[in-house]
This record gives C-alpha cells, structure tokens and sequence, in this order.
C-alpha cells in the first residue's frame, strides 16, 4: 500500500476491513475501540475487528499515509487520556470516494443486470 | 447476570491476552501493544455486561482466531519486508552503482570488519599482569681487580657482556629451577597447562623463562646498576611472587659467590708464592666479571592492579586507524573500477 493511485479505476480495490476503517473516520477522528464500534454497528455485527485486525489495518493504514495519528487527547475526565485518535490524510479522504464511486458503478452494474432492485423497492432482488 | 465492569473475570482476561501480545513481532508490539490491550480491555467490559461469562467466551473464541492470524500475517509482512530490502540492496549493486557510492559501502564494510576484528582480537585475549621487583647489583671485586674495575667502568670502558652475563645469570636454569621448586610450579602450572599431571622440570623452566623480562633499569653511582626483573601472567598473585622469588634466589647466589669468592682471596697469597704471580685472576685480567656481587632488593614486587595486556585503547585505535587506511585503499579500487564501468559499460559486461 506503499504507491496508491488515487485515480478510481486504476486504483486496486480496498479489503472491506480497510474500507470500513476508512469509512469510520470519514465524520471525523476516533480512537480504536470507537472505530471497531462503528464498524460493527454499521454493518450490523457482522464485521466484529479484533485488536489485531484493527491495529494491523491501522498500522497499513498509516504507512500509506492514508490516515495518520491526532494529536488531539481529550479530556482525562470524559475520556482515557492514553487513547490513540485516528483521522484521515487528505489521501485517505480521496481513496475512500473513489472506492465508494468505485461501489456505486458496480451497483449500477448490478441495477442494470437486475441483479438488484432500485433503491427504495424491497424484495425484487433477483437470484443466480 | 454478573454486570461488574471490574470483575475479576474481565481483569484475568485482560492480563492473559497481554501476555499473548508476545506473539507480534516485537515493532509490532512496541507501537500498537498498548493500545490492542486497551482495546481488548473494553471488549471483554462489553461482553462481561452483555452476557457475563459467554459473552467473553465467545470473545475469547473470536480474538483466538485473530490473535493467530494477525499475529502470523504480521510476522510474514516483516520477513516480506526483510527481504524486499535485502532485494534492492542486491539490485543497487548489480546495476553499476556510482564510484561515490562503491566507494562509500566497501570504506563501511571493510573499516568495519578491521575495527570488528580488532575489537575481538582485543576483547577475546587473556588478560596479563605484571609485576616488577627491582634488584641493586654492587660488584665486590677486591684488591687491583676492583679498582681497575671501577676505573674502566667510570671511563666507559666496561666490559660490554658484564651486564649482560650478569642478566643471564637471573634467568639460567639455576636460578629459574630454584624458583619452579620453591613456589611449586611444576604442581600448579601442571594444573593449568597439562590436565593436572606435573610438569617435568625442563617444561616448568621453559615455561617460566618465557613470561620473565631481566632488564638493566639503571646505572648507579660507581660501578653499581639496578635490575628490573618483571614477569608476566594471568595471575597478578602469582606473577608477583615469581618475580620476589626470583629476586631472592639470585641474591642467595651472590651470598654463596661472595663467600667463595673471600675464600679464593686468602687462597691468593698461597699461589703467588708458589710461582703463580704472573697469574692473574680473569677478572682483574681484561676488567671481566668481578668475582663476586652484593645484590640488595630494592623493591620487591606487588600484584599489577590491572591487566598490562591487551592494551585496550591501544588496539581499539590500531584498529580505527588500520580500518580507516584498508579501508580507504579498498573503497579507492572499488572506486575506480566503478567508474571504469559506468564509463565503458559494454566492455564490463563482455
């Protein structure tokens, strides 16, 4: 992850733990266990990220400079003040739209082959 | 339903699973250790609340799994890493690297494997004491014998090999035997050196000559010199009591010189009559070896507080200046043959 093309169609696509990362800090700066909250509260407890997981997904994350550490620490009454705060790069914000354009061409794709119903219609999705 | 978020369930769960941290590679560990604990820490308060001892079990159960897998996907990210870099180092030198460069990577290699090599020589040698005692030598020539001696010896016209004879003598097969005996050095060196069986005494002198120095320290008043005997070992104890015994043995023999020597003195008289006069003794004869000395020890010999060899700071900048000129000669080549190919690339690849 070192070399990231931020053009959406030549750029490799994103692991959903990396994405779902990206997307957790994409309303502002969060510290580990926030982001493993988010992440499991919006895909409905069905991605639950271990500490290696998440801290192995952060490590990659900040090596390729698409998120790096805040400097922030809150306030040692409202919060442990040894927590760590995330936020995206400006990198990290491009690549994250260009993988969620990148979702939505292929919802499109999938829209047009009926794969998928359209937006607002329940229960036409259709089956291989 | 146990919802203490300080239950002892919760705090064992947290210590066990920072002991297994030590799975992660150690940077790994270093930069995120902390924080997955802290994480795993809320976690395990989550679970503990929501369903007491199943919720952690099935939280112990889901982080077993990521614990193997990241731990192991860790592990192989740093050995991929490892190796990419030891790949671009390889490839810098196959794809003609510049002379600066060449230059630079064989002056660290070869400085550092001079300086390495120094610095093991000098660390991996045994260290050596040594202990010094200090003997003054009067000669006790007598009669017309001491006083052309003295004379010659105040002109300078000393006998060359006096001294000389005399240092001989400290380390002769007499004095060193005298000595082997009374310290036993055969016993104790035997010890060391060969398994524990005595040394025969030829082995014992042999080896006792090799770590003594005799040298003259200085010339005194008259016909008089000082003797430096030091003697070098592991054992600074025992290196000082070689050197006193050495000392004290090869005074003793001056005693039994001295008497034979008042002994031939009162025999003299007997000779001339009978038609000897034109005998004269040898030492008076050419200003030889007087017949017989007085030694005195001046100062005799204490334990070295410190090794005298490998001289450390010695080595260490023998070595720093050896590296820095190999070094330099070895970079200089690699240099030129650098440059040699870059400017004529085919003909180095022919």
């Amino acid at each position: 992850m070192a070399m990231i093309d931020v053009n959406p169609e030549n750029m490799p696509p994103l692991t959903p733990a990396v994405f779902h990362v990206l997307l957790a800090l994409v309303e502002g700066e969060r510290h580990g266990y926030a982001i493993m909250r988010e992440v499991a509260e919006s895909t409905r407890s069905r991605i639950k990220m271990g500490p290696g997981t998440l801290y192995g997904t952060v490590k990659r994350l900040v090596a390729a400079r698409l998120i790096e550490e805040s400097d922030r620490r809150p306030d040692p009454q409202l919060d442990d003040e040894r927590r760590r705060y995330y936020r995206l790069t400006g990198l990290g914000q491009q690549v994250v739209k260009a993988e969620a354009q990148r979702y939505e061409q292929l919802t499109k794709l999938a829209r047009r082959k009926r794969l998928i119903g359209q937006p607002g219609r329940a229960g036409n999705a259709g089956g291989l | 339903m146990p919802k203490s978020s300080d239950s002892t369930a919760v705090a064992k769960s947290a210590k066990l699973y920072e002991r297994l941290l030590a799975l992660y590679p150690r940077e790994h560990r270093r930069e995120y250790g902390r924080p997955m604990a802290q994480l795993f820490r809320d976690q395990c308060r989550d679970a503990w609340v929501e369903a007491g001892t199943w919720g952690l079990t099935v939280l112990w159960l889901r982080v077993s799994v990521d614990l193997a897998k990241t731990s192991m996907a860790e592990h192989l990210h740093n050995l991929k890493r490892r190796k990419c870099m030891f790949s671009k180092m390889l490839l810098a030198f196959r794809a003609h690297p510049t002379p600066r460069t060449t230059f630079l990577v064989l002056f660290a290699v070869v400085f550092l494997l001079v300086l390495g090599s120094s610095a093991l020589v000098t660390f991996l040698l045994p260290a050596c004491y040594a202990s010094t005692a200090r003997i003054k030598v009067e000669p006790n020539a007598t009669g017309v014998a001491r006083e052309q001696f003295k004379q010659a010896f105040v002109a300078g016209a000393y006998d060359p090999h006096l001294t000389q004879t005399e240092l001989a003598l400290i380390d002769s097969a007499a004095i060193l035997g005298r000595v082997a005996k009374k310290l036993g050095l055969a016993e104790s060196w035997g010890k060391t050196y060969a398994n524990g069986e005595r040394l025969t005494e030829a082995e014992t002198i042999w080896l006792l000559k090799s770590c003594i120095d005799v040298r003259v320290f200085r010339r005194v008043g008259g016909a008089d010199w000082l003797d430096a005997i030091s003697v070098y070992g592991p054992n600074p104890k025992e290196a000082s009591e070689i050197a006193n015994a050495l000392a004290e043995s090869y005074r003793e023999l001056a005693v039994v010189s001295a008497e034979e020597s008042v002994l031939a003195e009162i025999d003299r008289p007997f000779a001339l009559d009978s038609g000897k006069r034109n005998e004269q003794p040898r030492s008076a004869a050419g200003v030889g070896t007087p017949r017989s000395r007085t030694v005195y020890i001046v100062d005799n010999a204490v334990p070295g507080p410190r090794p005298v060899r490998p001289n450390k700071p010695l080595n260490l900048s023998l070595g720093i200046l050896g590296g820095i000129l190999l070094a330099s000669v070895v970079g200089g080549v690699g240099a030129l043959v650098a440059n040699r190919r870059r400017s004529h690339p085919q003909s180095a690849t022919t």
